[in-house]
């Protein structure tokens, strides 16, 4: 995960509400959000997706968009898909590799 | 829309036909490798598919991206640069010839647009590549088991690697000779994308391919 700045703790906060809709953990924790800036109302948001041919990847981006729409200061959300550094299940954050454990799906 | 300069023109050229073949190979993984000759492989095709299906989608909104659309069509089909074996696949054998073929010098050519340097290429393409392998993998062990099969099963996988190499090869003869591509930084300069496709055809140690003409 990208450094957190005091200035945009919060809404790796609020990203942690939004659920990767095939296993109930946040898209914070399953290490998809790379960073986060925020100026002047407008933030700006730099994330991956676990695959290539993931098939909710609309669906996360407005649920990520929706969420931070909350904000009352954000007037505008912008997202930037990349693919580089590819995600691997490196990226799992520890709480998510937890859950994964606990219901048998393989982390590693 | 912007001018496009030759360079560029053969660059969105480039990204389409490896779309089209992606975006046709997701297809023929579903319709042929349901019928697949295990479960096992059955379940590997339509995972495949969706890969190479977003594959697809990838790159041809790059080239959307590289045409300046405002507003990004939606993919209802090829655009007609697919090679004729992918679309012709009907059954298990076709399959894995044309997805081993295709996809090797598809991965020659990708990686020849990363090492071109061009900004952001690796953001488009990382991933990709990464997942890319794993079908390689996928189709080169399929092909050696068909090679090493009973009956008539080689004699048939030959005929119909044969056609999708000859088709392959032709691709990156005609990659190679777009000059504009490696002038205007879109792929790494002095590529020798036929002998590096040969190289890797041959390791599957086909004594000699059927012709099919």
């Amino acid at each position: 995960m990208t450094a957190v700045s005091t200035n945009t703790q919060k809404y790796w906060e609020a990203l942690k509400e939004v659920m990767d809709p095939e296993f109930p953990i946040s898209v914070v924790d399953m290490g998809l959000i790379y960073d986060i800036q925020e100026e002047d109302g407008v933030i700006d948001i730099t994330m991956t997706f676990t695959a290539v041919g993931c098939a909710c990847t609309e669906w996360i981006q407005g649920d990520i968009e929706k969420r931070l729409m909350e904000e009352t200061e954000i007037r505008q959300v912008n997202i930037e898909v990349v693919w580089d550094p590819p995600w691997t299940v490196a990226r799992l954050s520890p709480e998510a590799r937890k859950r994964m454990k606990s219901w048998g799906v393989s982390s590693r | 829309m912007a001018e496009q300069t030759a360079g560029l023109q053969s660059f969105i050229e480039l990204i389409e036909t490896i779309a089209d073949n992606k975006y046709v190979m997701g297809d023929r993984l579903v319709e042929v490798g349901v019928s697949g000759p295990n479960l096992e492989a059955t379940l590997a095709a339509i995972a495949m598919a969706q890969g190479e299906l977003g594959h697809a989608r990838l790159l041809y909104n790059w080239s959307f991206d590289l045409k300046e659309l405002k507003k990004k069509p939606d993919i209802e089909s090829q655009t007609g640069k697919a090679f004729p074996a992918i679309v012709n696949v009907n059954n298990w054998i076709a399959l894995i010839a044309s997805l081993y073929a295709a996809n090797v010098a598809i991965d020659l050519v990708l990686r020849a647009v990363l090492d071109s340097g061009q900004s952001k290429a690796a953001s488009r393409i990382q991933k990709l590549i990464n997942e890319q392998n794993e079908h390689l993998i996928y189709s080169e062990n399929w092909a050696r088991q068909l090679l090493n099969d009973k009956g008539a099963i080689p004699s048939k996988f030959k005929e119909a690697l044969s056609e999708a190499v000859s088709q392959a090869e032709a691709w990156l003869k005609y990659v190679e000779q777009q000059t504009e591509l490696a002038e205007a930084g879109y792929i790494a300069k002095n590529l020798s994308l036929q002998q590096a496709f040969k190289s890797q055809i041959d390791q599957l140690n086909v004594q000699t391919l059927v012709s099919t003409k």
